[in-house]
């Protein structure tokens, strides 16, 4: 850290990953875009923009079901819930989505667990190529940061794409790979000892992990994950009356600060 | 302030409390930091504006923090490596105005926002024809011009 570093990079971007020569081309992460990306899903360009890896098609379709998978347009879910009062208030689909995505990266669900999913998983599978007992090492884990992000949900005990993602897993011959055997081999750790479920959290990482992402990249990967589910919610409460989403009437509310008083 | 609150607190630990990175165990959604909080990683010098605006709010401050910054900067700089900013500075007002963390961050960010809210004025009125961009670029994984498609076929 120095003013060198400043003036070294004053009035220059020094790239590796593109830029759009406009007017004549663009280059994404060494290629032509038009000629030579042109064929590709949008999800794997996405990919391949955070990583620099180009995936193979099983990968992609793994990583698409990750998306599908968690797109549930109820607008009940927290951050369905901004986009749905985005759009009961006449604001734009753009705000909307990203209102939405923005909080979807709290601790409650989703982005947060993500993270310190994949990092768990990282750090556990160093810890027992060394020779560490999982129930040791989830012990310890969990006096020293609470909690194994990827099990237990809010208001629901059960996660239902479980199921579902573990059949998808198998017909793709997934389901013995070493990170997704470790996840469920964790979930019938906690299961047993504090009657904790697994939730899809913990399997979308160990995919990640299967799949060599790092933290960072699978945080960005996971960006638009919830963002199909809130898309509907957003155009449903703009075609309701303005302001008709969950209302609540004064009286509902449990007040219990200050009593009224009289303005002077 | 979590920084600040623990310089206060243990004096003979500067160096460690301030040095970048993360303290925790394991990873979380930001990353690391990549200077002290709340002093300026690539500043030379303590700059006026903050120099002035610690002296002004010092002589205002009833709490503990802010004397004791005004009393405690220079040490201070020379344990984290770089100066004073003026993020640290508004910790200190805000520790000696007792609010919490996450109070104090959101009053931060909004305290914020006249400047950003000039440039948008600004900029509305300047037009979207001199919305700045940086004329030059450096690519270093370049496959080279393969050029564009003929089209002629398709003009009437």
């Amino acid at each position: 850290m120095s003013l060198q570093d400043l003036e070294d990079a004053e009035n220059r971007h020094d790239t590796r990953v593109g830029a759009g020569f406009l007017s004549e081309r663009a280059v994404f992460r060494g290629r032509d875009l038009h000629h030579q990306l042109s064929d590709w899903s949008w999800l794997k360009l996405f990919v391949y923009g955070i990583t620099g890896r180009e995936f193979d098609d099983q990968a992609i379709a793994l990583l698409n079901y990750v998306w599908v998978s968690t797109s549930y347009p109820d607008a009940r879910i927290w951050p369905n819930q901004v986009a749905a009062l985005a759009g009961s208030m006449r604001s734009t689909g753009p705000l909307a989505l990203t209102a939405g995505m923005a909080m979807s990266e709290a601790s409650l669900f989703g982005g947060r667990p993500f993270v310190r999913g994949l990092d768990c998983f990282q750090r556990l599978s160093a810890a027992l190529a060394d020779g560490s007992a999982l129930e040791d090492w989830l012990e310890a884990e969990i006096t020293e940061n609470g909690t194994i992000f990827g099990y237990g949900r809010p208001i629901a005990r059960r996660d239902e794409r479980i199921p579902h993602m573990l059949v998808k897993l198998k017909t793709m011959g997934w389901e013995k790979r070493p990170t997704v055997v470790l996840a469920l081999r964790i979930w019938r750790y906690l299961e047993s000892t504090r009657g904790i479920e697994m939730n899809i959290a913990a399997l979308y990482c160990a995919i990640g992990a299967e799949l060599e992402f790092s933290v960072r990249e699978f945080q960005s990967f996971m960006t638009l994950c919830f963002s199909a589910g809130m898309a509907p919610c957003y155009h449903e409460a703009l075609e309701k009356p303005v302001g008709c989403f969950l209302p609540l009437r004064c009286a509902s509310v449990h007040y219990t600060g200050v009593s009224a008083r009289t303005w002077e | 302030m979590p920084a600040l609150r623990r310089c206060l607190a243990e004096p003979n630990r500067w160096p460690e409390i301030l040095e970048p990175g993360r303290p925790d165990s394991c990873t979380d959604i930001w990353p690391e930091m990549a200077h002290p909080p709340g002093f300026a990683p690539h500043a030379v010098k303590c700059t006026a504006p903050v120099l002035s605006t610690l002296a002004g709010l010092t002589s205002l401050s009833s709490g503990n923090y802010l004397p004791w910054l005004s009393d405690n900067r220079e040490a201070l700089e020379a344990a984290a490596g770089c100066p004073l900013a003026m993020s640290g500075v508004a910790a200190a007002a805000l520790l000696d105005l007792g609010l919490d963390d996450e109070a104090a961050e959101i009053l931060y960010l909004w305290l914020r926002l006249p400047g950003a809210m000039v440039h948008a004025l600004e900029q509305k009125q300047l037009g979207w024809r001199k919305f700045p961009f940086p004329g030059s670029v450096k690519l270093g994984d370049d496959p080279g011009d393969m050029g564009l498609p003929d089209i002629s076929e398709f003009l009437p």
